[in-house]
C-alpha cells in the first residue's frame, strides 16, 4: 500500500537532500538510540536569512510525516512557543504549502518546504496569524517585534 | 397478563437458541414458532386494551416478537403460525399513534418486513404489512428515496466508482438511499442473512457520494454535517466527532454489522443530493484495473495541441514527483498542460489511500478515467540512459538529456550513503553554497490559502484582534471625531425615518441569506450578531453625534475612562478563541493621527458582514439602533449576570453620567430625534459607557419589572415611542421627548425595522458558542467595544471578533485594500456587490409594525419591553397599532 510510498519517497528525499541541499540547512531523519533510522520524523535546521533580523539563528524544525505522505503534507513544528506570527503556540507552522487543502502538492519536496519556511520567517503573513504574541507585536509594535526576533535568533546559535 | 410469562418469553428464545446447537433444528424452530404465536397474541390483546399501564408490556412484547421473527428469519424458517401473524401485527399497529410505542413498533415492523421478504405471508398481507412498516418507519425518518433496487443510482455509482474507486469492484448492493439537501434523519434497515451470496474477498462497504457533481473527487467527501451511524455506532471518519475532511474511500463496515437486521442512520444537514449505498465490494489489484492505454492516442493529440502552447524547451524530471524514483509508466491528466509526468502505479497507490485524485504536479483534478499514458515520455524513458534524471524537451518534441553542469542533482554523489558521514554532511552544509534554493511560490493561491480546512485541532488560531493602540487612540480622536461625524452624517439625519428604515431593513433582508451567513459554522453566526450590533452602534453614533453639543463633548471624558475600564472586561479569553475562518485582514498598520479622518478606526475588517453593516449603517445612519441598543444592553446584562453587573463599573459614575446626560437633554432640548439618552453620547467610548449608564441606574428597576414586561408583548413597541415623556426625575437615560405624533410613528417603524433585522440575523438556528441569549452576547460585545485584552477577568469568548467588527464599523466604506491580503476578494467584492443594495431611499420595508412586534422573539420583546420600562413607566396607548 501507500505506506510503502511514504517511506520510499522519504528515502528518496533523503538521498536527494544528501546529494544537494541549500547552504546552512540541515535535514535528517530521526535516529533511535539503537541506531535505527525513523524516516517518518526528520529533524531539521533552518538558518535565518542573512540581512534579516533572523540572521544568526539556526532554528530547529521537526517534520512529522504520516503514512499518507506525500498525499498529505508533513506537519512542521518549531519548538513550542516559537516566536513568529504564523507559528502556533504548539510550534506548528501555518503555511499555505503545508496545507493539504490549499497549497500542498505531492511534488513539493523537503527542500522546498524548508526554503519556504525560511522565507516565511522574515515575511510573516499577518492575514493569517497563528499566535497572539508574535502577531500582535508585529502589527502594533514593530520595533519590539524586531527586538524579540533578534533576541530569539540568539537563542538558537549555530550547532557547530 | 402476568409478567412472568412475558419475561419468560425472551428466555425461551435464548433457550431455543442454545438448544439449537445440541438438538435438531426442527425443535428450535418449533419452539420459536410457538413463541412467536404466543407473543403475537398477547401483543394484539395488549394493543386492544390500549391502556397506558400496559405500555411497558407492549414494549416488551413487541421487542420479543421482533426477536422471535428475526430468529426465524435468520434460520430461514417459516413458523407454522405465520399466517396468524398479519392480523395480530395489524392489531398491534393500531397503537402507532402512541408516541411512546412508536419505537417498539418500528423495531417490530422492521422484523416483520424481513419476514415479508422471506415469503411468510400471502401477497395481500405482505403488501399491507409493508405499507404499515413504511408508515411507522416514516416517523423516524425524513422521506428519503429509499430502495433496495437502486437502478436509478447505478449509472452514477458506476461512474463514480470508475473515476475515483477504480480498485473497487461493486458487488451486490444491500441497501441504498438518497439524502436530499437540507436537514434530514434517515433510518434504513437492511437484513444481512447468513446465506447471502458473496465471495470471501468481498466485504461490506458504506459508500457515500454526492451525485450533483461527480467531476472531481469532492463528490466523495463526506457531507460535512451528516453523521452516519450503523446500529447506533458512528461510522469511522463519518461522524462529526471524527470527521475526516477530504475525499474518502468507502468505509468497511463488516465489523459493525450483525446477521439479521441492521440499522443505518444518516442524520444531519446535507448540502446536496448524496447517494448512500451499503454494498458488497472487493478490491482488485492494480493489474486488474481497467486499462489506461485506451487514452494513449488522445495523448498524442493532446501533445500536439500542447506544442502550440509551449514556448521554448522545458526541463522534465524522469523521476516521479510522487515517489521521486524513476517513472515506470509515465502518465498525466488529459488536461494537464505540463510535460511532467508521474508514475501510474504510484498515482493509483496514493489515491487508493487518499482518493484526492489530483495531479501531483498541478493539483488539477485527474480522476482515474482522466489518466493518459504519455507515449512520448515512454519513448524517452526507454531511450535515455539510467543515470539521466532530467531531460530537456523542446517545443517540437525533440529532447536532450539534461547536462549535469546545470544540475547539481546529476552529480554522482550517491556514494554518500554511509550513515557515518552524517556529521560530515552537516559540516558541508555550512561550507558550500549550492544551487539557489528552489523557489516555492508562497504567494500562490493567496486567496485559497485560508486555513479553513485545517484539521489541526490542537492549534487554534488567535483572533485577529484590534489594535490596542487604536483603541487608545480613539479616545484621543474622540472629540474631533464627533465633530467629524457630525459633519458627515447630519445630512442623512434629515431623511425621513421611514425611509431610512426601509433602506436598512431591506439590505438586511438581502444580506442575511448570503452564503457567508448561511454557512453554518458558528463563527459566521456570531458575526451576525456582531453585525447587527455593529449596525446599531454605528447608527447610534450617528444620532448621537447629531445631538451632541459642546456640552456633551465635555461629558465624554469621564465617561470614556469608565467605559474603557469596563470595556476591558471580557477581552483576553477571547484571544484564545478559535479563529473564524472568514478572511479577517489587518491591512494597514495602525495609523493613529488624532485627526478626524477615517483613521479613527484604522483597521479595516474584511469580515463581510461587518462591511455590510457598516456601509448600511453609515449610509442610512439613522437612529434605528438607539432603541434596541440601550434597552438591549440593559436587559442582556441583567440576563447574563443579574448580580454582578455593577462590579465592573464604578457605581459612582453612574448617577453622574446619567444625570449629566439628562441635563444635556434638558438643555439641548434637541427633541429632533427622540433618542434615548445613551444614544447621544458620542462615539465608541460612549457606546460602551452608554450601555453602562442605562444599565446601572435602572438595573433594580428593570429587574423587578422584567417579568411583567415580558408578558406584555403588545406593548413592545413602546420604547420606540417613548415620546411623551420628558426627562424623568430619576437619573435614567431618558428619551428625548418628542410630541409630534408622526415622529412617534417613525420610531415605531424604526424599532420594528431593528427588531426585524435582528430577527432575520438570528434566524440561523445555531446558538453561538455559549448558551446565553443573543442579547446577552451582544451586550458583551458592546462592552468590549474598546477593550483591551489585559484587564479582562471574565469576558466571553466572542468578545474579540465582535470588538473588531464594532471598531471597524465606519471605516470600511472608504477602505480599499492596498496590498496583498488574504480574503481581500471576499471582503471588498462583497461590500461592493452589496453597495447597490444598500442605498434604497425610496424603498420601504413592507411589513412593519404590529405584526412584527407580535412575532418578535422573546428576547427582543423583553429587550424592548425593558427599555420601555427604563424610559416610560406607563404609556397608555399603543402607538403602533394606530400607525
Amino acid at each position: 500500500m501507500s505506506g510503502g510510498i511514504a517511506r520510499s519517497r522519504l528515502a528518496e528525499e533523503r538521498k536527494a537532500w544528501r546529494r544537494n541541499h541549500p547552504h546552512g540547512f540541515v535535514a535528517k531523519p530521526e535516529t533511535g538510540p539503537d541506531g535505527s533510522v525513523n524516516l517518518m520524523v526528520w529533524h531539521c535546521t533552518i538558518p535565518g536569512k542573512a540581512g534579516t533580523d533572523w540572521e544568526g539563528g539556526f532554528y530547529p524544525l521537526t517534520f512529522l510525516f504520516s503514512e499518507d505522505y506525500p498525499s498529505k503534507p508533513p506537519k512542521c513544528k518549531f519548538p513550542q512557543g516559537f516566536f513568529h506570527p504564523n507559528v502556533y503556540p504548539s510550534g506548528t507552522v501555518c503555511l499555505s504549502i503545508l496545507n493539504e487543502d490549499s497549497g500542498w502538492r505531492p511534488a513539493i519536496t523537503v527542500k522546498q518546504i524548508l526554503v519556504g519556511i525560511q522565507d516565511l520567517l522574515d515575511q510573516p503573513n499577518p492575514a493569517d496569524p497563528a499566535q497572539t504574541d508574535g502577531y500582535q507585536l508585529f502589527i502594533q509594535d514593530l520595533p519590539e517585534y524586531r527586538r524579540r526576533v533578534r533576541q530569539q535568533a540568539k537563542q538558537y546559535p549555530p550547532l557547530v | 397478563m402476568d409478567c412472568a410469562a412475558i419475561s419468560a418469553t425472551p428466555a425461551a428464545g435464548i433457550a431455543a437458541f442454545n438448544a439449537r446447537r445440541g438438538s435438531a433444528q426442527s425443535t428450535t424452530s418449533e419452539i420459536n414458532s410457538h413463541r412467536i404465536g404466543i407473543v403475537a397474541e398477547r401483543l394484539a390483546m395488549c394493543a386492544l386494551s390500549g391502556q397506558r399501564s400496559e405500555y411497558s408490556q407492549f414494549l416488551n412484547l413487541s421487542l420479543s416478537l421482533a426477536r422471535g421473527i428475526d430468529f426465524a428469519v435468520a434460520s430461514n424458517d417459516v413458523p407454522a403460525r405465520a399466517s396468524d401473524l398479519p392480523p395480530l401485527v395489524k392489531q398491534a399497529c393500531h397503537c402507532k399513534t402512541e408516541f411512546l410505542l412508536q419505537a417498539a413498533l418500528m423495531v417490530l415492523m422492521i422484523s416483520v418486513k424481513n419476514a415479508c421478504k422471506n415469503g411468510w405471508f400471502n401477497s395481500k398481507d405482505t403488501e399491507e404489512l409493508l405499507a404499515l412498516a413504511d408508515e411507522i418507519g416514516s416517523s423516524f425518518s425524513t422521506a428519503g428515496n429509499i430502495s433496495n433496487e437502486p437502478t436509478s443510482f447505478l449509472p452514477t455509482v458506476s461512474n463514480i466508482m470508475s473515476r475515483f474507486y477504480p480498485q473497487f469492484k461493486l458487488g451486490q448492493i444491500i441497501v441504498s438511499f438518497e439524502i436530499k439537501p437540507g436537514y434530514g434523519a434517515h433510518v434504513v434497515d437492511f437484513h444481512i442473512s447468513k446465506n447471502m451470496p458473496y465471495s470471501p474477498q468481498e466485504k461490506i462497504w458504506l459508500f457515500v457520494a454526492l451525485k450533483d457533481n461527480i467531476d472531481t473527487s469532492s463528490c466523495i467527501v463526506n457531507p460535512l454535517q451528516v453523521n452516519f451511524l450503523i446500529n447506533g455506532k458512528g461510522v469511522e471518519k463519518r461522524t462529526n466527532v471524527m470527521m475526516d475532511q477530504g475525499p474518502q474511500l468507502p468505509t468497511v463496515i463488516n465489523t459493525m454489522l450483525k446477521y439479521g437486521t441492521n440499522l443505518l442512520q444518516a442524520v444531519g444537514h446535507s448540502e446536496g443530493h448524496y447517494i448512500v449505498l451499503v454494498a458488497f465490494m472487493n478490491i482488485v489489484t492494480c493489474s486488474d484495473l481497467p486499462p489506461v492505454r485506451d487514452y494513449a492516442q488522445l495523448v498524442s493529440a493532446a501533445l500536439d495541441s500542447d506544442s502550440e502552447i509551449i514556448e521554448g524547451p522545458s526541463r522534465i524530471s524522469l523521476n516521479c514527483p510522487i515517489s521521486r524514483t524513476r517513472i515506470i509508466t509515465p502518465v498525466k491528466g488529459h488536461q494537464c498542460k505540463h510535460h511532467q509526468c508521474f508514475d501510474l502505479s504510484n498515482y493509483i497507490q496514493i489515491n487508493s489511500r487518499r482518493p484526492a485524485w489530483r495531479c501531483p504536479c498541478c493539483n488539477q483534478s485527474v480522476c482515474y478515467t482522466d489518466i493518459c499514458i504519455n507515449q512520448c515520455m515512454v519513448k524517452i524513458l526507454q531511450e535515455v540512459s539510467e543515470d539521466v534524471i532530467d531531460v530537456i524537451i523542446s517545443a517540437d518534441g525533440s529532447w536532450n538529456a539534461a547536462t549535469s553542469s546545470t544540475d547539481h542533482r546529476d552529480e554522482p554523489r550517491e556514494a554518500i550513503l554511509n550513515p557515518l558521514q552524517e556529521g560530515l554532511e552537516q559540516q558541508e552544509s555550512y561550507g558550500v553554497s549550492n544551487d539557489p534554493p528552489d523557489v516555492c511560490d508562497l504567494t500562490r493561491g493567496d486567496d485559497d490559502m485560508a486555513i479553513a480546512g485545517h484539521s489541526e485541532r490542537e492549534d487554534c488560531k488567535p483572533v485577529v484582534i484590534p489594535d490596542p493602540q487604536i483603541l487608545r487612540n480613539t479616545s484621543e480622536v474622540d472629540q474631533s471625531a464627533v465633530t467629524q461625524i457630525d459633519d458627515q452624517w447630519s445630512p442623512t439625519m434629515l431623511l425621513p425615518a421611514s425611509i431610512s428604515l426601509g433602506t436598512i431593513s431591506q439590505p438586511l433582508a438581502n444580506f442575511v441569506p448570503q452564503p457567508v451567513l448561511t454557512d453554518a459554522v458558528s463563527p459566521a453566526l456570531n458575526r451576525d450578531h456582531v453585525a447587527l450590533w455593529g449596525m446599531s452602534h454605528a447608527t447610534n453614533s450617528m444620532s448621537l453625534s447629531q445631538l451632541s453639543t459642546a456640552n456633551s463633548l465635555a461629558l465624554q471624558q469621564p465617561q470614556f475612562g469608565q467605559a474603557n475600564l469596563s470595556s476591558e472586561y471580557g477581552r483576553s479569553p477571547a484571544i484564545t478563541r478559535n479563529v473564524t475562518r472568514t478572511p479577517i485582514a489587518i491591512q494597514a498598520l495602525p495609523v493613529q493621527p488624532p485627526t478626524p479622518s477615517t483613521s479613527q478606526w484604522p483597521r479595516p475588517s474584511l469580515n463581510p458582514s461587518s462591511i455590510d453593516v457598516s456601509s448600511l449603517s453609515s449610509q442610512n445612519s439613522l437612529l434605528l439602533s438607539s432603541v434596541a441598543d440601550g434597552s438591549g444592553k440593559i436587559l442582556s446584562d441583567m440576563e447574563r449576570r443579574p448580580n454582578t453587573s455593577q462590579s465592573y463599573v464604578n457605581p459612582l459614575q453612574v448617577p453622574d453620567v446619567a444625570t449629566s446626560s439628562s441635563q444635556r437633554l434638558l438643555a439641548a432640548q434637541t427633541q429632533l430625534l427622540g433618542l434615548p439618552a445613551p444614544a447621544q453620547l458620542p462615539r465608541l467610548a460612549q457606546r460602551v459607557s452608554s450601555g453602562f449608564q442605562t444599565r446601572h441606574p435602572q438595573q433594580p428597576l428593570n429587574a423587578s419589572r422584567l417579568p411583567q414586561t415580558m408578558s406584555q408583548p403588545p406593548h413592545l413597541m413602546r420604547p420606540a415611542s417613548i415620546p411623551r415623556t420628558h426627562v424623568q426625575p430619576r437619573p435614567s437615560p431618558v428619551m428625548v421627548s418628542h410630541t409630534a405624533s408622526s415622529r412617534h410613528h417613525q420610531f415605531h417603524l424604526m424599532a420594528a425595522a431593528v427588531q426585524r433585522a435582528a430577527q432575520m440575523a438570528r434566524q440561523p438556528p445555531t446558538v453561538p458558542q455559549h448558551s446565553q441569549s443573543p442579547v446577552a452576547t451582544e451586550a458583551e460585545s458592546l462592552r468590549t467595544t474598546l477593550c483591551e485584552p489585559r484587564l479582562s477577568p471574565g469576558g466571553q469568548v466572542q468578545a474579540v471578533s465582535r470588538t473588531e467588527n464594532l471598531i471597524d464599523l465606519q471605516l470600511e466604506q472608504n477602505w480599499r485594500p492596498t496590498g496583498r491580503m488574504r480574503g481581500s476578494l471576499s471582503g471588498r467584492s462583497y461590500s461592493d456587490s452589496l453597495n447597490p443594495l444598500i442605498i434604497r431611499p425610496t424603498e420601504q420595508s413592507p411589513a412593519l409594525g404590529p405584526p412584527i412586534s407580535n412575532s418578535m422573539p422573546p428576547h427582543l420583546q423583553s429587550r424592548l419591553a425593558n427599555s420601555r420600562n427604563a424610559h416610560v413607566p406607563q404609556t397608555p396607548t399603543h402607538p403602533v397599532t394606530s400607525g
